[in-house]
């Protein structure tokens, strides 16, 4: 895998713990690559000067990374991928957990088993 | 990596060719919820407890919630905190949110385990190194299957 244990993975943490950092992941997903300025104007209730800690804080984290234009006269930020897919594999535990436990919500329906209200038809009253 | 990640989640969703009230009835019932969840403790009310035990490989945990929706043949959520043998548990839950929809003679079954951004993170962080540790050990076998396979 490609994070190390350690510093890096609590940095990785501590970047997704903060909701804004998680927007400006998400706004980067869909619009990237983006200026500091550009994802600023986006947090019209937040201080430049804050807006560039976060960043910061993803860049120290390796979720983003900054890339000069092809003419080198500005950087924008995208979003560096490998660190949320590893992530991703973390909660593919809890996916694979819950389809086992749907495939087993799916058997038991097909299988009929009884209801509560159920019950009574399985074991009919004799005559 | 077109999901949004505003919540760190799982989501899945299926279609089950039982109406919702039979779905209801396995998901939601003491009786019902060990036969798709397991041996389980489990309280079907609002409030109610809920702990079962899960063997995932080598790890042994044990997780327990409580019943945060009940709404009969809409929606059953409930929180998770995991606790394994010989740790803490997490000081924050996750939760487990199910909902039903009727589909036609079917039923469309969405499940969301959300929260885990939530989870403080050295706890997070713990949990994740868990997890690559296993993974690692993953990837050395199926790196001897496929030399296997080869020679």
């Amino acid at each position: 895998m490609s994070i190390a244990a350690g510093p890096r993975t609590s940095a990785l943490f501590d970047a997704l713990a903060d909701p804004t950092r998680r927007r400006i992941l998400d706004l980067l997903r869909r619009h990237q690559p983006l200026r500091a300025g550009e994802i600023a104007a986006r947090f019209p209730s937040r201080s430049r000067p804050g807006i560039s800690r976060h960043l910061r804080v993803l860049r120290r984290a390796a979720m983003v990374r900054l890339v000069a234009s092809s003419d080198r006269r500005e950087r924008r930020y995208e979003i560096n991928p490998a660190p949320l897919q590893d992530l991703d594999g973390w909660l593919d535990r809890y996916r694979s957990f819950w389809e086992g436990k749907l495939d087993a919500l799916e058997q038991a329906a097909a299988a009929g088993e009884p209801d509560q209200g159920g019950q009574k038809s399985k074991y009919p009253a004799k005559p | 990596m077109e999901k949004r990640r505003e919540a760190m989640q799982v989501a899945l969703e299926r279609r089950i060719p039982a109406p919702p009230a039979k779905i209801w009835s396995l998901l939601a019932s003491a009786d019902g919820m060990k036969h798709w969840l397991g041996p389980t403790i489990y309280e079907p009310r609002l409030g109610g407890a809920i702990t079962f035990d899960v063997q995932e490989g080598e790890r042994r945990f044990h997780m327990f919630g409580e019943v945060t929706r009940f709404e009969p043949e809409v929606a059953l959520h409930f929180t998770w905190t995991e606790h394994e043998a010989g740790d803490e548990p997490w000081p924050t839950p996750t939760e487990v949110q199910i909902s039903l929809q009727a589909d036609g003679e079917g039923t469309l079954v969405r499940l969301v385990h959300t929260g885990f951004e939530q989870l403080p993170a050295e706890i997070a962080q713990q949990e994740f190194e868990g997890y690559q540790a296993g993974w690692g050990r993953r990837d050395v076998l199926a790196a001897l299957a496929a030399l296997l396979e080869q020679g």
